[in-house]
């Protein structure tokens, strides 16, 4: 550039003249400025190629050459020049008349016009100013006085391309970004003229979005060169929405299991289109571009630090800043609630676990403790409806629990000398009535009952001189009731003699005398039991036995007492004896916690009941509280300290009482009795008084699993028959509204596994479980997951692990 | 992989490789499955348990000159001499007559197919009255504890087990079969249970069928979610149990069906329903692929401590149609010598009867087999003096002291299913303190 500034100046200040130049001498001058081509003024014009000239004094014109050939030049800039040389090697001066120039091409041609003196030669430079891409020709033609002559030139006109670079592919509302225009892929000096179809960009390439974008767009930013307006780019850049953004949250903390309204603040909330704490959706109100009012529905087992996310959806969607949540659990934590309830109650409803958490377990105890047993006696009959439906209110669970419990311990049959009717309601009375009381008044009602009368042939059991009472009550008062076969330590271990051998608790011959302190009691009243179901035996002295008794090993009974004497001192007796706290202990340990307490948990419980702590020995309400909130029962709230030995599987009418409630299913009628008798167990219809399973049964590795003996294969596919017909609502005297159920309604796979896991399994769903669920839903994704429900809960409660209170 | 799949794997491998069959330490040859699944040499064993004790004393009565010893005993109890089914005089010269109800039975012994085994029970060891040094069972005229004595061939000790369970661990290692060796028609009994073995149930007259249609296509998910272990291991054992329920049901019904052809009549009585599926499961046994099983029913009212005399005639009607039914069945089929049935109840009452009309807990016992291969029509063991107070009495009631074992009983009927003599003792431990190990009543 330094050389065209300098020839320019040149040109200045010697004008348009003709330099007549010494031979030999060889100044080039070039042209100035565009538009130099054309014809210059021309008087004789000659023609032809080559030379020209006269013979005599005669000029001869000669060019340097016959072709200009220019290296490929960028469109729109100018090459560098080629010169010609015009020699007169004749003898007289010529004349150049004019010099015509064609195509892309220019040249300073007046350097050759006019006189070119014998001898002389001028050179003008020949610039390509290509204004396309593609091959272009033109020529140099000089018309002189002895002819024309012509230089043809050619050269190849290369394309500019003008390219706009951004480091921002995207851009939000308001935001900037520098944007370069690069010409053929290199930064270019040359000016370039920017303008944009949205938002603003300055002369120097600053692009800045517009600042009211409500939904997403596309700004184009045009580059040209201010040279070459030909030259141009586009640049299509997409601009956003702003992305809201969450900065506060008030309040910062709030209550498990509620629904609380947060203020949350931030910018361009307008834009948010969801929020979710700990991942599920929740519903809120706009209430400016700087605040929003969320109804924040935690669930009952939410606690600790909970992220609240919002996201705006949308091609230019994204997410929000994180903010935390402090979620304030209730004193019991919902987990543990679940888990509590179903060996206090019949399984977690989302009710009674708001009612134990916001009680603690102690009070909640307390209050079931204080609470009045439903009046089976007068709804007695086929009530096995109302006995189920009781399962399902917060106010008899523990006591139904507790009661059930004692079924099994004492054991009678409803139906036994009842008649027509079941008379399972009325025993069921006694057990409610006797189950939080003293052990002792349970003991004395159980053998005063005409219903165990009838059962275990105490009623009427007459001792005649020489006619021995049956022994059928004697035995299993002690043997089923109060103080079992051998001798047991505190801890229900057995005691061992100096040989290592058990030590029996009773002889035969104590058996045939016990039975002799027991006879003598019948019915109260003449007619079928029903109508005396509550009515206590009373004595008739004349079948009393009226000799010694030896009833236990260095128990004697004085001869000629009458026989409610005998029989309180065998009730003093047994209840005192130092078996019976272990051995009811153990009992109510395995139906409530756990099949295999530590001995160490049955010493704990056994001294609760020898001494309730205000000197009350047998206080069963106290013995109840100890089994439940025994550190060996609540050990496995925390799952990281679960015992892997603990819980007891469910008997049939447990799990059938836990699935509906688990379901809030409805007991409709009384028809439930077919479902408990398919189960094998009939309610108040044990098969005998071993009632339905022993509490010594053992899995074949060793271990206690009571229950279990009613896990044959045959009892396992009909009980999953009949909660599949249930679920299915097939089953008369059943009724599952799923649409109403806790587990209805899921917002995902993952919402839904949730409940399951919480409500279910009190947080400790096993793997297995999880990934059954996950797959039938994911095999079956054409179906809602609510049209699922059935099958999905039917699975959630058929594992091994549902089953198994843990 | 739980145990049950363990199994299935293994015999999959056995059979599938042609692979020589193992040849089974306890058990002779005969109790292995034959790869083609054929059941050729088929033979089962049927225990019919009388829950509650079966008053023994009225069962079989003698009916020569010790009937008045009987009677005398008895009191109120005995029953009439005439009306006594009469049987064949045995060996020893004796002459016993049977509760009126037995008419099957006492055919049946007549021809030779049914015998008696006089006064056993548990014993530890040989016992006579007054011993003080030699033990005595655990627990005795205990319901649950001679029952699991009875079931468990073990008198010193709970057991978790019972010996044909434990019969069952053995032909389960050797066969490494799929099928269910041990069937129950009356859900679990210890008597089944084995350390391995857990015995299939089959319910009578429940709708399996439908609901393991119901259930199809439920099944694999089910079968998954119990396919893993959790961290519980009581749940873990469970879910052990409960993953094959539905693939043993299919095939106990599926062999009941085949078998349903059976024309003879069972008595519409809970233990004959239990008989009957029963016969059609070893008519369908095909399905099976074992040949060696043991059957177990249950039936129950048989603790009679008051009004017993009509308590015990209905249950002995029940049981004698049952077994007449089970008997034609099994001679229908021409399975009467490959299968035995026999009876165990908790314990005898005591011959002297209570102010009730009933009897209390007692000891030995009486018991019946049948089967085409019982050299029947004869009597085994020792029928006791039926004297209050006297040598053979424990106490002063009429409590038979057995002279017997169950654990000699069981062996006998093991001996015959295949266990060879000298293995005898591993099944039943306490089989070595008597001086025989079998009694001869199976040929």
């Amino acid at each position: 550039m330094a050389e065209r500034q300098w020839n320019c100046i040149f040109r200045k200040h010697i004008g348009d003249v003709v330099l007549h130049l010494a031979l030999g001498a060889s100044i080039v001058l070039y042209g100035c400025g565009a538009g130099q081509s054309g014809t210059s003024a021309v008087s004789n014009s000659t023609s032809g190629a080559g030379s020209s000239g006269s013979t005599s004094g005669v000029p001869l014109l000669t060019l340097s050459g016959t072709q200009l050939t220019f290296p490929d030049t960028s469109v729109g800039t100018t090459s560098t020049g080629q010169n010609i040389t015009l020699s007169n090697t004749g003898t007289a001066a010529a004349t150049v008349q004019s010099i015509n120039v064609t195509g892309r091409f220019r040249s300073d041609t007046s350097l050759c016009l006019g006189t070119l003196a014998a001898n002389a030669k001028c050179t003008m430079a020949v610039l390509f100013t290509p204004d396309q891409s593609g091959t272009l020709t033109g020529s140099i033609s000089f018309a002189t006085s002895t002819g024309s002559l012509t230089v043809g030139a050619s050269g190849k006109g290369i394309a500019q391309t003008l390219t706009i670079s951004t480091v921002a592919t995207s851009l939000r509302e308001g935001e900037s970004t520098q944007l370069t225009a690069q010409l053929d892929g290199a930064s270019t000096t040359q000016p370039v003229t920017w303008r944009t179809d949205s938002g603003s960009v300055t002369t120097d390439g600053v692009y800045t979005a517009g600042s009211n974008i409500t939904a997403s767009t596309t700004a184009h930013i045009t580059a040209s060169l201010a040279a070459t307006a030909s030259i141009t780019a586009t640049l299509a850049l997409p601009i956003g929405r702003a992305l809201p953004i969450l900065t506060s949250s008030t309040p910062t903390q709030i209550d498990a299991g509620t629904t609380t309204t947060l203020t949350i603040t931030g910018t361009h909330l307008s834009n948010l289109s969801q929020l979710t704490i700990n991942g599920l959706s929740q519903t809120f109100t706009k209430v400016s571009d700087t605040q929003i009012s969320v109804q924040a529905a935690m669930q009952a087992w939410d606690s600790g630090s909970m992220a609240i996310k919002g996201s705006m959806s949308g091609s230019d969607g994204g997410s929000t800043g994180t903010l935390q949540l402090s979620v304030k659990a209730l004193p019991v934590s919902y987990d543990a609630a679940v888990r509590f309830l179903q060996q206090a109650a019949y399984g977690a409803t989302p009710a009674a676990v708001q009612q134990v958490q916001q009680m603690g377990m102690s009070s909640w105890i307390d209050q079931q403790l204080k609470n009045p047993a439903y009046d089976y006696a007068s709804a007695a009959g086929a009530s096995y409806g109302q006995y189920y439906r009781n399962t399902q209110s917060l106010q008899y669970a523990l006591r139904q629990r507790v009661s059930s419990a004692l079924s099994h311990v004492y054991v009678v049959g409803g139906s036994t000398g009842c008649g027509p009717i079941d008379c399972g309601p009325f025993w069921e009375a006694l057990l409610e009535n006797d189950a939080f009381g003293n052990a002792r008044t349970l003991l004395k009602d159980v053998a005063l009952n005409p219903l165990m009368g009838a059962y275990l042939d105490n009623a009427n059991n007459a001792a005649y001189p020489g006619i021995v009472p049956n022994q059928n009550f004697a035995r299993e008062f002690m043997q089923l009731m109060t103080i079992g076969t051998v001798q047991l330590n505190q801890d229900g271990t057995s005691v061992l003699d100096a040989n290592g051998q058990l030590v029996p608790t009773y002889t035969q011959s104590n058996i045939a005398d016990m039975a002799n302190a027991l006879s003598g009691w019948k019915y109260a009243l003449a007619g079928d039991l029903g109508s005396q179901a509550q009515v206590p035996m009373v004595m008739a002295e004349g079948w009393h036995n009226q000799g010694a008794k030896n009833i236990l090993p260095g128990v004697t009974l004085p001869a000629g007492q009458k026989g409610e004497i005998d029989l309180d001192a065998v009730v003093d007796t047994l209840f005192n004896h130092p078996n019976y706290g272990p051995f009811l202990s153990r009992r109510l340990i395995q139906h409530l916690v756990t099949s295999n307490p530590s001995p160490a948990y049955v010493a704990r419980v056994a001294a609760v009941f020898a001494d309730d702590g205000n000197g009350v020995r047998g206080n069963l309400g106290a013995v109840v509280k100890a089994v439940l909130l025994d550190k060996e029962a609540r050990k496995g709230d925390d799952a990281a300290q679960a015992d892997p030995a603990t819980g007891h599987f469910m008997e049939p009418a447990l799990y059938l009482a836990n699935v509906m409630n688990a379901v809030q299913g409805v007991f409709t009628d009384d028809q439930v009795r077919n479902v408990d008798v398919a189960m094998g167990q009939p309610l108040y219809s044990p098969p005998s008084v071993f009632s339905y399973y022993s509490p010594d049964h053992m899995l074949a590795n060793g271990t206690y699993a009571p229950e279990a003996q009613l896990l044959t294969s045959a009892n396992s596919v009909t009980k999953l028959g009949l909660i599949y017909s249930i679920f299915t609502n097939k089953q008369p005297g059943f009724q599952v509204n799923w649409k109403t159920s806790p587990f209805s309604n899921a917002t995902s796979t993952d919402d839904f596994l949730t409940r399951v896991n919480h409500l279910l399994y009190h947080g400790q769903m096993p793997d297995s479980v999880r990934t059954t669920l996950t797959n039938y839903i994911a095999a079956n994704a054409g179906s809602s997951i609510n049209s699922m429900l059935p099958d999905l809960i039917f699975m959630a409660v058929s594992s091994a692990a549902y089953q198994t209170i843990q | 992989m739980n145990r049950r799949e363990f199994l299935k794997y293994a015999s999959r491998i056995t059979m599938g490789a042609g692979a020589a069959p193992l040849i089974p330490r306890l058990i002779s040859a005969p109790l292995l499955a034959q790869a083609g699944g054929s059941n050729s040499g088929y033979r089962a064993i049927v225990c019919v348990y009388l829950d509650g004790g079966n008053d023994g004393n009225n069962t079989v009565i003698p009916a020569d000159s010790y009937y008045s010893q009987y009677a005398t005993g008895r009191a109120a109890l005995a029953i009439d001499r005439t009306s006594l089914l009469n049987l064949k005089a045995t060996s020893g010269g004796r002459l016993f007559g049977l509760h009126p109800s037995l008419k099957n039975v006492a055919s049946l012994y007549n021809q030779g197919h049914a015998t008696w085994l006089c006064n056993a029970g548990p014993l530890t060891t040989p016992y006579k009255k007054g011993q003080t040094t030699v033990r005595v069972p655990l627990n005795l005229f205990s319901h649950s504890a001679q029952a699991a004595e009875w079931q468990s061939a073990l008198t010193q000790a709970d057991s978790s087990n019972g010996w044909a369970g434990r019969l069952a661990d053995l032909l389960a290692k050797q066969n490494l079969s799929s099928s269910p060796i041990v069937v129950s028609t009356s859900g679990w009994q210890l008597l089944g249970s084995g350390t391995t073995t857990e015995l299939a149930s089959i319910g009578a007259g429940n709708n399996a069928v439908a609901v393991l249609n119901a259930l199809q296509s439920l099944t694999p998910s089910l079968n998954q979610m119990d396919s893993a272990s959790s961290s519980n291991s009581l749940s873990n054992t469970i879910s052990e149990m409960q993953s094959g329920h539905l693939s043993t049901t299919k095939l106990l019904l599926d062999a009941a069906s085949t078998g349903a052809s059976i024309q003879t009549k069972f008595p519409n009585t809970y233990i004959g329903q239990q008989l009957q599926v029963i016969a059609q499961m070893i008519s369908g046994r095909s399905r099976f692929d074992v040949n060696r099983q043991i059957f177990l029913s249950s039936v129950s009212g048989y603790d009679t401590h008051t009004l017993q005399l009509s308590q015990q005639a209905s249950n002995l009607t029940d049981l004698d149609g049952a077994v007449g039914a089970f008997a034609a069945a099994m001679q229908e089929i021409n399975m009467f010598d490959q299968v035995t049935l026999f009876t165990m109840t908790d314990f005898a009452r005591a011959h002297q009867m209570n102010s009730g009309g009933g009897t209390d807990h007692a000891w030995g016992n009486h018991h019946l087999i049948v089967g085409g291969a019982v050299k029947g029509g004869d009597m085994y063991g020792t029928f006791p003096s039926l004297v209050i107070g006297g040598d053979d009495d424990f106490a002063t009631s009429g409590l038979w002291i057995p002279t017997t074992s169950g654990s000699q009983y069981a062996a006998t009927l093991a001996q015959w299913l295949g266990v060879q003599s000298k293995d005898l003792s591993n099944v039943f431990p306490e089989l070595s303190n008597f001086s025989k190990s079998t009694l001869g009543f199976l040929g």
